[in-house]
């Protein structure tokens, strides 16, 4: 014992650099696998959609046509059947992420919430029923918007079942905010929005990650840092009932079965099945006034390349640059052991045993890597705030150490066996 | 004895780790500029403004290295192309070679029958960016310097380098403009990207640590030779000079041998800026001064503990 605390002692500096350079070479490895798996995700994620063919379904109620339809209540209740038939069906998903302005009454001060201020518009401020409303960017979102892309939220909790339902006399709407509203409001605050003419209550349940971005049917890419995310919402009862019951204005139902009606059809059925498809649901709901548009993928093309190129950009530039670190970070080690060497000669002309150093460095080294790794297992966790590939992590800090340390014992085992003690000794 | 010491391996060392610092800094700037490609070739410093004036044309007159792109609020995908001519264009897949008068360069899948026919006959090239935003747009590339507002009155302007803001203000001196804050798009904003230049950080980190980690153990390889010849009568400045003169010397050229390299990749490599060439230059350079401060302070202080002792 006191000949290892011999062997050990006056090498603090080079205990702290081997623990350092151990310590970085693990946080490189850590960082590594941890990308490699949110890229995994990425192209997953972009890969569902690339996957299918993508429809768009429109209305052609337009002008006139429109007013004429939604002068008979009965069209309502068409319409909404429609809506629902064609999200229940199993063999289309039905896609839907709207850009609708909506007016917020507490704006903030900074113009980029308003919904034109890419347009270089300075005042989106109207007034309603004697309050102030700023036109505020807004997307309507339906639940399949979130099962197909990877939109993580810093705080709260994505939208329940019931969030995604209008039912008699509701007055609150759950939102999510994009990141910059974060400076403004904080969870559960209440928004006053007016949202297709009526007024509602906005409860902020959480706030997307930084640029966390949706795809949508025009843009690959829709960033959600200033955006106010709404559920879109469908009927509970026939809208015919809900005009009765309420005295929610007829236009609110109405744009809001029009919004809903205009998604993405995603599917794997081609365009004369998806046709067929939903003619069924025609004949079914008597509902005529609409159009498939046929694929237009160029979003999603776009997307996926995106993420591909992307995918081979970081493993190759990670594998090449790791694969450096790792013959950087040998040839450090190697060194280090060469250095000493002088330092353990002298031990064995104290009568040390070749056994004894062997042993010492090893575990010199193995408790001193296993720290390291340890740490910096810790660090990276604790950094990324994730823990879905911990057990990886573990497993790949565990090789490390393994190989570690058989490294050291060859190298070491190398050292002994070909330096001549006795010449080195002599300083030969 | 030998007129001066010089260790090979430490010179070896030195050089591989300014090569590798080199190469991680050319990979951040690379990524960076696919970045760039991807997002519709708009750099993460550029700066986005709408022009509010009456007047019904503008000059540019600047001699610094910009690339400015005009489009009209209701179609972004069409942009007119005002560049200075060292300045970097995306990659091109040309039909014909590049006129000296205006041009224009398509994305695959910009519908070209959105062009007018006289804009089609100038057509001359497509985008070769697969993934990127440029896909979707035209870019009409002005040889003059003088912009036509009728052309759309929101503007972007890339720099290589320095204060876009500033250029912007040298660019448009006595016009009203409204400035926006831009957002990134592309692979700029995926998580494993963003994750992917924290690697690379880490990486520098780790080759910063080498370097320092090298001079250390250089330095105090020469400890001993340094007492040596100071108690063998030897003056502080003599012993400096014959321990570690040839050493400098011999990083020097490096660094300078090392320089014209990165600058012969820069100009056959090159990407958006020289900023990853300058940054090298710099590293290589305080690592010198370093060791060299290191070294002086190293050979003082044990002269100064040497008179003590005795």
């Amino acid at each position: 014992m006191n000949t290892t605390r011999l062997l050990l002692k006056n090498k603090k500096s080079l205990m702290l650099i081997i623990g350092l350079l151990s310590f970085l070479f693990s946080v490189v490895l850590f960082v590594l696998l941890m990308n490699l798996n949110i890229s995994k995700i990425e192209i997953r994620s972009a890969s569902k959609l690339h996957n299918y063919n993508i429809y768009k379904l429109t209305d052609n109620l337009i002008g006139e046509r429109e007013i004429e339809f939604f002068n008979d209540v009965k069209n309502y209740d068409i319409l909404n059947d429609f809506n629902n038939d064609v999200f229940k069906n199993n063999k289309v998903v039905f896609y839907n992420a709207v850009l609708q302005p909506i007016g917020l009454k507490q704006y903030p001060s900074d113009k980029k919430f308003s919904a034109y201020y890419e347009r270089g518009s300075t005042n989106d401020i109207y007034e309603y029923e004697g309050d102030l409303y700023q036109n505020t960017k807004s997307i309507q979102v339906t639940k399949s918007v979130f099962d197909y892309n990877v939109v993580e939220l810093i705080e709260g909790q994505p939208f329940d079942d019931s969030a995604y339902v209008y039912v008699t006399g509701r007055k609150e709407i759950p939102v999510i905010l994009g990141s910059d509203y974060r400076p403004y409001y904080k969870l559960y605050d209440q928004l006053e929005i007016h949202y297709y003419l009526e007024k509602f209550v906005g409860r902020v349940v959480g706030f997307a990650k930084e640029n966390s971005f949706i795809f949508t049917n025009n843009e690959p890419q829709q960033v959600l840092n200033r955006y106010i995310l709404l559920p879109s919402m469908s009927l509970s009862e026939q809208p015919s009932e809900l005009l009765q019951k309420t005295e929610v204005n007829e236009v609110f139902f109405r744009a809001l079965l029009l919004s809903k009606m205009g998604g993405i059809l995603m599917t794997n059925l081609n365009a004369l099945e998806v046709r067929k498809e939903i003619g069924e649901i025609e004949k079914v709901t008597n509902f005529t006034d609409y159009q498939i548009i046929g694929a237009n993928s160029l979003a999603v093309d776009l997307l996926y390349k995106m993420i591909e190129t992307n995918q081979t950009l970081i493993v190759t530039i990670s594998g090449v640059v790791f694969i450096f670190i790792l013959c950087a970070f040998y040839l450090f080690v190697k060194s280090f052991i060469k250095r000493q060497f002088d330092t353990y000669l002298v031990f064995i002309m104290c009568g040390v045993t070749n056994h004894k150093i062997k042993k010492t460095i090893q575990l010199e080294f193995s408790i001193l890597n296993g720290i390291s790794i340890g740490l910096a297992l810790l660090c990276t966790v604790l950094f990324m705030q994730d823990t879905t590939i911990l057990s990886i992590l573990i497993i790949a800090g565990f090789i490390v150490w393994l190989v570690f340390n058989i490294v050291v014992y060859l190298l070491v085992n190398n050292l002994l066996a070909t330096t001549n003690i006795i010449e080195k000794l002599k300083g030969d | 004895m030998k007129k001066c010491i010089v260790s090979t391996k430490f010179l070896l060392l030195s050089f591989q780790l300014f090569t590798s610092a080199a190469f991680l800094l050319y990979i951040m700037d690379s990524v960076s500029y696919t970045n760039m490609i991807n997002n519709g070739y708009i750099n993460k410093n550029a700066v986005e403004f709408i022009i509010n004036t009456e007047e019904s044309s503008l000059d540019i007159d600047l001699e610094e290295p910009y690339l400015l792109m005009q489009y009209k609020l209701d179609n972004p995908k069409l942009k007119y192309i005002y560049i200075n001519k060292s300045v970097k264009l995306p990659p091109i897949n040309y039909n014909k070679p590049p006129l000296s008068t205006d041009y224009i360069i398509t994305g695959t899948v910009f519908p070209e029958g959105t062009l007018s026919k006289n804009m089609k006959s100038l057509v001359i090239g497509q985008f070769a960016t697969p993934g990127s935003y440029l896909n979707r747009e035209a870019w009409y590339i002005s040889k003059t310097q003088q912009i036509n507002l009728a052309n759309g009155t929101k503007f972007i302007l890339n720099v290589e380098s320095g204060n876009p803001y500033k250029l912007m203000q040298k660019m448009f001196p006595n016009t009203s403009y409204q400035l926006l804050e831009n957002e990134d798009r592309g692979t700029a904003i995926l998580k494993s990207n963003v994750l992917l230049n924290g690697f690379l950080l880490i990486s520098v980190l780790f080759v910063i640590i080498a370097q320092a980690v090298t001079v250390y153990y250089s330095i105090q390889s020469k400890k001993s030779i340094v007492q040596i010849l100071y108690l063998a009568g030897g003056k502080w400045h003599i012993i400096f000079r014959k321990v570690f003169i040839a050493e400098f010397i011999a990083l020097f050229v490096i660094m300078i041998s090392e320089s014209l390299v990165l600058l012969a990749v820069n100009h056959f490599y090159s990407i958006w800026g020289s900023h990853w060439y300058y940054v090298s230059i710099f590293y290589m350079f305080i690592t010198i001064i370093g060791y060299f401060l290191a070294c002086l302070l190293m050979t003082k202080s044990l002269i100064k503990k040497g008179v003590r002792s005795f």
